[in-house]
């Protein structure tokens, strides 16, 4: 049973870490976390019979865990933007800066500077450009998206 | 510059709170799909960690499990002791024992066998192996007859079975040293397993043809969906081992050495503790989270409704918040769904059900609830 919980925790660790990471935003608390999930699946691994089971359970557990930290140590039940904006510029690596201008078009870049560096609404900014609210919020959300999987491949090709 | 990473900062938080959505919305499913919720955290975490902690943290993780082990399946300080004390014997036994046992035989016409001393200790000092080799090694004629029945009882109302094991062994050494015949013999009288509703108690007694101060060691052998062996006792007259649960059978070897006594009762108990079924009480209140404090009288929420469930589906309790935390009594290790059914109308109704585990003897937990802001109450 030692071997299959070293497969779990090769097969699994890092997806639990992502998980415990993306939802406390911090990754020395995810790491805590997810050492209290793993703790906890060796714990009680004679009620895992099948490898089927180990997944959803760990995430479950992670859960459980995340929730019973917020409850413990987070001053906030959600965190606010400016608190999650605060993280983001602390943790985010240098060259996002230099992401941003090279990825985003010049209409995109307008744009998000418009709505997140001048506090236009996006409201308003839909109705200059003559779409409704609903579309330019699937345009910003496109332009999230396409900056998060930047940033994410050019950290897997780093050294 | 500085500016752009600003920009970078706020869209990236922005795209973090979306896939925390998401994976809100995914969890609350029937049936999450787990490849996406690992791609979307692997996104997040992309943005908010490093490689570096999170290969620093699975090292953490692997020093912290050795201490995290279940005591059972830690090598037992006693086998290094018996390994020490086996060496000890043999020295002594090839010096020492076969003149003192001529002497015992020539008092007591009772047989001594210097080969069966040798050969004992060498299963002393084998005993990890399985029985079958020991017999092999020593001629060691070893029948053993073990019927396993399941017995129902109840005491709430529900079925809980357990298992018994009865197991007769007995085992022979004989040998020849010198041109005499001399015999030792260890035997398992009996092994009777006492089941309650929490325990399982097994209890071996063997007794002995010779006497002596050291009494006969004792394997148990599980042999339910995984065979384990247990650490092997000796040097004591009643050894108290737990394991969980689950094993329906159990075979128990004996060995001995020649100073085993004649008539002498070496009983050793093997407690079972009934891990699966462990009641556990837990208080559940439901609190308003503006006062952060769920042992407060005043945050205590009136009215709600709620359901838990076990994942099966089977509901287990139902009931209104009356203003005190609500006793349930659960298994424990068993997870539960806990479905807010219905809550007063100036609090927000959680997104998605709660999963939890209860592994502790006595559980407090809360749900906290979020007040409505003024318009969303008047638009409800």
């Amino acid at each position: 049973m030692e071997q299959q919980v070293d497969q779990i925790i090769a097969r699994y660790y890092r997806a639990i870490y992502n998980y415990c990471t993306a939802r406390l935003f911090d990754a020395e608390t995810a790491k805590d976390c997810t050492q209290e999930v793993f703790l906890a699946l060796v714990r009680k691994q004679d009620q895992l019979h099948t490898l089927e089971e180990i997944r959803p359970w760990l995430y479950r557990a992670a859960d459980l865990t995340i929730r019973e930290f917020r409850r413990k140590n987070s001053p906030y039940v959600s965190v606010p933007d400016e608190e999650l904006e605060r993280i983001c510029e602390t943790v985010m690596p240098d060259f996002a800066g230099d992401c941003v201008r090279e990825i985003l078009s010049e209409e995109e870049y307008a744009l998000v500077w418009r709505h997140y560096m001048d506090g236009v609404p996006l409201r308003e900014i839909a109705a200059e450009s003559g779409i409704s609210e609903d579309a330019m919020k699937q345009r910003i959300s496109r332009i999230r998206r396409k900056l998060a999987a930047e940033l994410q491949r050019r950290k897997e090709e780093s050294p | 510059m500085k500016e752009q990473k600003i920009l970078a900062a706020r869209l990236i938080a922005d795209r973090v709170a979306e896939i925390n959505a998401e994976l809100d919305r995914e969890l609350a499913s029937a049936e999450p799909d787990w490849d996406r919720v690992e791609l979307l955290s692997a996104e997040a975490a992309a943005c908010l960690a490093s490689d570096e902690q999170a290969d620093a943290g699975r090292k953490a993780l692997f020093a912290a499990l050795p201490a995290a082990l279940p005591a059972e399946r830690k090598l037992h300080p006693m086998r290094w002791f018996r390994y020490a004390a086996a060496a000890a014997v043999a020295a002594i036994a090839l010096f020492a024992v076969p003149a003192a046992i001529r002497h015992n035989h020539s008092l007591r016409q009772e047989p001594a066998v210097t080969d069966s001393v040798m050969t004992e200790t060498t299963a002393v000092t084998d005993s990890t192996a399985p029985a079958s080799s020991v017999s092999s090694s020593e001629n060691v004629t070893e029948s053993a007859s073990s019927e396993t029945k399941t017995t129902a009882s109840s005491e709430t109302g529900t079925t809980a079975s357990y298992d018994e094991a009865k197991t007769t062994a007995s085992s022979e050494t004989t040998g020849t040293a010198s041109g005499s015949t001399q015999e030792s013999r260890v035997t398992i009288s009996s092994v009777t397993t006492s089941v309650t509703r929490q325990t399982a108690v097994t209890t071996v007694s063997t007794a002995s043809s010779q006497s002596g101060s050291v009494p006969p060691e004792v394997t148990a052998e599980y042999t339910a969906d995984r065979s384990e062996t247990s650490p092997v006792y000796s040097g004591t007259s009643a050894v108290t081992e737990k394991w969980k649960f689950g094993r329906n059978s159990v075979q128990l070897h004996a060995s001995g050495d020649q100073d085993s006594s004649s008539g002498k009762q070496h009983a050793v108990s093997v407690e079972r503790e009934n891990t699966s079924e462990r009641p556990v009480t837990v208080y559940l209140s439901v609190a308003d989270e503006q006062y952060g404090d769920p042992l407060l009288a005043e945050a205590q929420i009136i009215g709600a409704v709620l359901e838990i469930s076990r994942m099966d589906g089977t509901l287990v309790c139902r009931w209104t918040t009356g203003g005190a935390a609500q006793e349930l009594h659960l298994d424990a290790s068993q997870t539960y769904r806990l479905h807010m059914v219905s809550v007063p109308p100036e609090f927000e109704m959680p997104l998605r059900d709660s999963v939890f585990v209860p592994d502790s003897a006595h559980l407090q937990s809360c749900v906290f609830l979020r007040r409505k802001s003024a318009g969303e109450e008047a638009q409800s």
